[in-house]
């Protein structure tokens, strides 16, 4: 399905962004990494079928706002999960697979986190929801772009991603905006401590 | 940080009705047609999905598309290998193989007319086979219907996410976790 060019870019792409998380790496989120990683990796086991395809949480949003730079190796770790136990996708699209998670979600992090961590009440809800959206969003398009430079036509390919995409962006911003409200009331330190 | 834990056994409740994110096809041979069907492994049949089958040198026999319950049904000219394929058109697609010896052995009807005329003397030999391998093939294309969909089933619950897969999955994050902190212990990092 996809070429191979774009198999090898990911893969390259993904290593490079492991490289240098892991360099960046603050241990004091390893639990918190590994407990969003392990929701990642059991909300994809929970899929609502949309028109002739299926989607499910991606959560990458809240995955970029809580852990930073953390984010792309608990990303890596739970697609490795998936390809192993129920073959989702499979180990050779997981370059590509991790770039296309793993990056909005650090986009999530640099453009909304610092609103976010100042923000309180309604605010925190909002810009919450924002990054949710943002991290399928970009994903969303991620996949067409791969999709489409692969084989596929790009728009009609495009066209029926975001198709798909479009009853979960609104409630991927629900879950991520109430999930941030609610660590901020009870436990604010997850999110405003600083890299 | 302990709160966040809960999310986990509430997912793990709802899984209970959840389906695994993977596109399965399956397919089987009845007399001379190809039943399938495309799903989400341990959920729904995806309706209009492109399917495309495929014979031995890689040449598109037939393209088509699932009905509303996500299955399919196409007759072949002739028994062979065939591959199969659905693809939804935005990152998802299963492959299935139809061998030929899924199929009936070869109509009787081009073996007898030599056997019959080559033993007039005896004519109840000739006259007896063709009902014979007939009836066996009747037999066989019986069985397979009544086959198919047990076959079916028990695939789609070979598919399904299973506790186990997924608790090992969770176990597995943790122990990694676990090892990235150790490492740490070890090396004495400093303390913030």
């Amino acid at each position: 399905m996809l070429s191979s060019p774009i198999l090898i870019t990911g893969a390259v792409a993904t290593a490079g962004l492991l490289a240098v998380a892991i360099r960046r790496l603050d241990y004091d989120r390893i639990p918190q990494a590994a407990v969003l990683s392990a929701a990642f990796f059991v909300a994809s086991l929970v899929s609502i079928p949309v028109g002739p395809s299926s989607v499910h949480l991606i959560l990458n949003g809240l995955m970029g706002l809580i852990l930073g730079w953390a984010a792309v190796p608990a990303i890596f770790v739970a697609l490795i999960m998936q390809a192993v136990f129920f073959g989702y996708g499979g180990l050779l699209v997981l370059g590509v697979n991790t770039l296309n998670i793993a990056l909005p979600a650090l986009l999530c992090a640099a453009l909304i986190g610092p609103v976010l961590r100042r923000s309180s009440g309604r605010a925190t809800l909002f810009w919450g929801g924002l990054g949710g959206a943002l991290g399928v969003l970009l994903t969303a398009l991620m996949v067409s772009f791969s999709l489409g430079l692969s084989s596929s036509e790009f728009l009609p390919a495009a066209r029926l991603v975001l198709a798909t995409y479009a009853p979960l962006i609104i409630g991927e911003a629900a879950v991520t905006g109430f999930a941030l409200g609610f660590i901020l009331r009870v436990a604010p330190e997850l999110i405003t401590v600083r890299e | 940080m302990s709160r966040l834990c809960l999310i986990i056994p509430f997912l793990l409740l709802c899984n209970g009705v959840a389906e695994a994110h993977l596109l399965k096809l399956f397919a089987y041979v009845e007399g001379d047609r190809i039943h399938g069907s495309a799903y989400f492994a341990g959920g729904a049949g995806v309706a209009d999905a492109l399917v495309t089958i495929s014979d031995a040198d890689n040449q598109t026999v037939a393209e088509l598309r699932t009905d509303p319950r996500g299955t399919f049904s196409y007759p072949v000219t002739s028994a062979g290998e065939y591959r199969l394929r659905v693809n939804t058109g935005e990152g998802h697609q299963a492959e299935w193989q139809i061998h030929s010896s899924e199929f009936a052995p070869a109509p009787v009807s081009s073996v007898t007319p030599p056997a019959a005329t080559d033993h007039s003397p005896a004519p109840q030999s000739g006259s007896v086979t063709p009902p014979d391998t007939q009836l066996a093939r009747l037999i066989e294309q019986a069985v397979a219907r009544q086959i198919g969909p047990l076959r079916e089933q028990l695939q789609r619950s070979d598919d399904r996410a299973r506790l186990s897969d997924i608790l090992g999955g969770i176990g597995f994050i943790f122990g990694l976790a676990g090892v990235a902190l150790w490492w740490r212990a070890r090396r004495g990092a400093p303390d913030r």
